[in-house]
């Protein structure tokens, strides 16, 4: 039995939603709807599906819904399904579409891979990445198991996965760095055109340490700050996807 | 010739310009250094050595290519490019050999296997021929 959780606050979703059910009834895939809610969010919602013995728990909607629902469901059995309406590019790389006919398509031939989960300090996961944003070079240091970095940074973004297809279950995070390479601040360098460069690790744990205390996001939601520690959990969350996983 | 890293798409680790890494760093695939490394850096693949980059510590993959700054000794399986401007203060260890005018290097050098090719270089001993047929 399904059970979707869809954000009908969201004009877009809730346009499609007949259509989207009169197409899951068609593939035999139809289920009960909980509505996200000021009272009870798509966290809440999920967790109460998990208790009802639902076989799989789908989020309809974009980055937040998708992220809620993935957080109630780490290490549990149930297995979760996408439908990304609003969502960006890594949440569609993840389920192999970014059109929701597809998805329901997908969610019908139900292939199941069990995927790695990131995981921020204590209780907070992420599916596909973690960004941390300063507006000007801050000196920060990132301990990983063997070696430290440290340098200005400016841009953190910690992926699990992208658009190769085993690459959400290889057990690592890409932790690419952005910096800020222009020299000196001068007058006479006011004009000159600001030059950055990147750094790119594989690890599958770290901690992360910046000289003024930093938000991290995940999508739009702001999840912690640093300092924190941010590891992978290898094959955390069943999830179904695209039978061919590619760019969409 | 070692390609340079900078200009493909693959997983590679890139240690970029300003970065500071203390430690052992260690991959199983190719990594590009321009920033400064204290400590080991090892590689299954092929580790470049940009013009900016300045190592202090031991260096081991199969092939690398040296263009920034080395104090450190370095092992390389398979090949080991030095180009102008490259600047290495240890021993170096490799198959194949490649050092650019105008790059420095202070140090001794030593040949993987190079000991099995020079006695296989060594003239052969002439056999006694026997006589094929005897006569009595």
């Amino acid at each position: 039995m399904y059970y979707y959780i869809i954000d009908l606050g969201n004009k877009q979703i809730a346009r499609m939603k007949e259509k989207m059910e009169m197409q899951m009834a068609s593939y035999g895939i139809s289920g009960d709807f909980g509505k996200i809610s000021p009272l009870s969010s798509a966290y809440e919602l999920t967790k109460r599906a998990i208790g009802q013995n639902y076989s799989t728990i789908v989020a309809v909607g974009d980055n937040e819904t998708v992220n809620q629902v993935a957080q109630a469901m780490v290490n549990c059995d149930v297995t979760m399904g996408i439908i990304p309406i609003g969502a960006d590019e890594s949440i569609c790389n993840l389920v192999g579409t970014n059109s929701t006919k597809i998805a329901l398509e997908i969610l019908r031939t139900r292939k199941i891979e069990t995927i790695d989960v990131g995981k921020i300090s204590e209780s907070k996961y992420f599916l596909t990445n973690a960004i941390i944003k300063n507006n000007s070079p801050i000196p920060t240091v990132i301990d990983f198991d063997n070696f430290r970095i440290g340098g200005n940074f400016e841009q953190i973004v910690i992926s699990n996965g992208d658009n190769e297809t085993d690459s959400f279950k290889d057990g690592r995070f890409a932790i690419k760095i952005d910096q800020d390479n222009t020299k000196k601040k001068s007058f006479w360098n006011i004009f000159k055109k600001r030059t950055f460069s990147s750094s790119i690790f594989y690890q599958d744990s770290m901690k992360i340490d910046i000289e003024k205390k930093t938000e991290v996001y995940v999508g739009k939601e702001v999840v912690a700050k640093t300092p924190c520690e941010i590891s992978l959990l290898p094959f955390a969350l069943k999830l179904v996807v695209a039978r061919l996983r590619k760019k969409p | 010739m070692i390609k340079d890293l900078s200009k493909t798409n693959e997983k590679d680790t890139v240690v970029g310009e300003n970065v500071i890494v203390t430690g052992k760093l260690h991959t199983s695939s190719n990594i590009q250094i321009n920033g400064s490394i204290k400590g080991e850096v090892s590689s299954e693949g092929t580790i470049v050595i940009g013009q900016n980059a300045k190592i202090e510590g031991p260096i081991m993959a199969a092939d690398i290519l040296i263009q920034g700054e080395i104090k450190g000794n370095i092992s390389a399986s398979n090949s080991l490019e030095m180009t102008q401007g490259a600047k290495v203060y240890g021993d170096i260890e490799t198959k194949s050999l490649s050092i650019q005018a105008g790059a420095i290097f202070i140090g001794k050098s030593s040949m993987i296997n190079s000991e099995i090719k020079h006695e296989e270089t060594k003239p052969k001993e002439q056999k006694e021929h026997k006589p094929e047929l005897e006569i009595e």
